[in-house]
């Protein structure tokens, strides 16, 4: 007991203390679920216009392509009797994951749901990712889906939550109810929860260590010390411009790729949003700065080179705080929302 | 139990994309182990578009033309074998400029199935354009021709 009283109330217990408060805090359960609605809505949406289903069962026929099995599908693959998966079962995969995509983002079973959507997801692009090339722009949402599948993502806005209002205490008992959509939106503001903040705090994190790595990874490049700006030259970015442009069809890469002053100054721009976007963790405001550069970036990149990191964008949803914005316009639209139906913890 | 995903999860993907690096510069040799991208996918390295060109720095432009048997000619384009831009561009461009027979029949019997009229040779073009400070300068493109089928020798 004295050795349990001293962790706890030691500096062992100081640092436990400090990680509840900083990943465990109580906070709102609708930033979470507008968060799941949006990072399922776009992956459903990604596999479905990017065609899943036809290049599941058509990529190993491509000729040149090697079969060369990434870890984590054969981790996948080995619950099954074969080594390459015949093509009823790559198609069943993928309807697994369209079902339990619309079931995650409809809130039903809200947990199971977006654990085999996530499985389906890591299953099918570790697949496609399976035959000698990869590429970045899903990793983070495979990765998300996983944290999702492990929080309250259906504490409110869900066909779960829905369910449970109906068969449990009802929020209108309290005499404080909204009629109609306003009125389910400003009483899905209300719930909290202590695992309500973590998965988004995380996904912030592997933003900001992803960014790092892009903007470390340039400045670390060719030079004679630890810290270059060799990729700063302008010679860099305008190959990239060309190249990509060229081969992707861009015109506007290839235009751009002729100037050398502004691929200079974009260069120093892509660097220094890289290497200080980790900013955002201890001082949140700068999102308001940072995701609408953030949009800029990755958007001239689409159309510039083609790069598509659209996951990206999509999952700076965990970036918002969702309740502080719909209380604004709520305020603004004259919905009743303060008073009873806002009394929790003041959320960070 | 979640802290445990949480250093797992954060721990993980630092130490792909950021120890990595200090491996590659010697600087901490005892990371040096790290598996190669995609080895622990979805968790990465994002060394995307990090290598440093300098002026002088050249970009080839290809094209790939088809010569029909009347003599006329098209330029190739993914959606002709049905293919995606990149699958095009780092897998069929460069089987067609090595000459890679087998290779290039399997193209050319996609190209066919897709309903496409068939050619009886190819023509391919490198150009090389150099990046100046003074702008980009374009050379004199490399250009060969070759019949179809290709021969196994080639």
């Amino acid at each position: 007991m004295g050795i349990y009283n001293s962790l706890k109330t030691g500096s062992v217990g100081r640092v436990a203390k400090a990680w509840d408060d900083y990943w465990f805090y109580p906070a709102p359960l609708f930033n979470l679920a507008i968060s799941r609605i949006v990072a399922v809505g776009f992956q459903l949406y990604y596999i479905l216009s990017k065609g899943y289903s036809h290049k599941l069962v058509t990529q190993a026929d491509i000729p040149g392509s090697v079969f060369n099995p990434l870890p984590v599908f054969q981790a996948l693959n080995g619950l099954f009797p074969w080594e390459m998966p015949p093509n009823f079962f790559l198609v069943g995969v993928f309807w697994l994951a369209i079902v339990s995509g619309v079931t995650s983002l409809l809130g039903a079973k809200t947990r199971l749901s977006l654990f085999l959507f996530a499985l389906g997801n890591v299953y099918m692009q570790a697949y496609l990712y399976s035959f000698g090339s990869f590429h970045h722009g899903e990793a983070i949402m495979l990765i998300v889906l996983f944290l999702f599948a492990l929080a309250p993502a259906g504490g409110v806005l869900s066909w779960d939550s829905w369910r449970h209002r109906r068969g449990g205490t009802r929020v209108t008992e309290r005499g404080t109810a909204q009629r109609g959509i306003a009125g389910r939106v400003v009483e899905s503001l209300r719930p909290v929860s202590v695992y309500a903040r973590w998965p988004l705090l995380v996904t912030q994190w592997l933003f900001s260590i992803v960014y790092l790595s892009a903007a470390v990874n340039k400045v670390n490049a060719d030079g004679p010390g630890l810290l270059s700006a060799e990729w700063m030259n302008g010679y860099t970015l305008q190959h990239y411009l060309l190249r990509d442009g060229l081969q992707w069809g861009s015109e506007l890469g290839v235009w751009l790729g002729q100037f050398h002053v502004p691929a200079i100054i974009s260069s120093w721009f892509a660097v220094l949003f890289e290497a200080t976007f980790w900013l955002v963790l201890p001082f949140p405001k700068l999102i308001w700065l940072f995701i609408p550069l953030g949009y800029a970036l990755h958007i001239g990149i689409w159309m510039a080179q083609r790069a598509p990191f659209f996951h990206y964008l999509a999952l700076y949803v965990v970036f918002i705080p969702w309740t502080a914005v719909v209380k604004v316009v709520a305020t603004r639209l004259g919905w009743p929302i303060y008073g009873n139906q806002l009394r929790y913890p003041d959320v960070r | 139990m979640v802290s445990l995903v949480i250093v797992g999860t954060l721990s993980t993907q630092a130490y792909m994309a950021l120890l990595r690096m200090a491996c590659n510069s010697k600087a901490i040799p005892v990371f040096c182990e790290v598996p190669t991208d995609p080895g622990l996918y979805p968790f990465l390295d994002y060394p995307m578009y990090s290598k440093a060109y300098r002026e002088g720095t050249t970009v080839p432009d290809y094209t790939l033309v088809a010569i029909f048997e009347d003599g006329t000619e098209k330029t190739l384009t993914p959606e002709d074998f049905g293919l995606s831009a990149y699958w095009f561009n780092t897998s069929l461009l460069p089987a067609f400029q090595a000459k890679q027979a087998s290779e290039v029949s399997a193209y050319l019997a996609d190209y066919e199935a897709a309903g496409n009229s068939p050619f009886v040779a190819f023509r391919f073009e490198n150009t090389l354009l150099t990046i100046t400070k003074a702008g980009v300068v374009t050379g004199a493109p490399e250009v060969f021709t070759s019949p179809l089928p290709l021969g196994d020798e080639e």
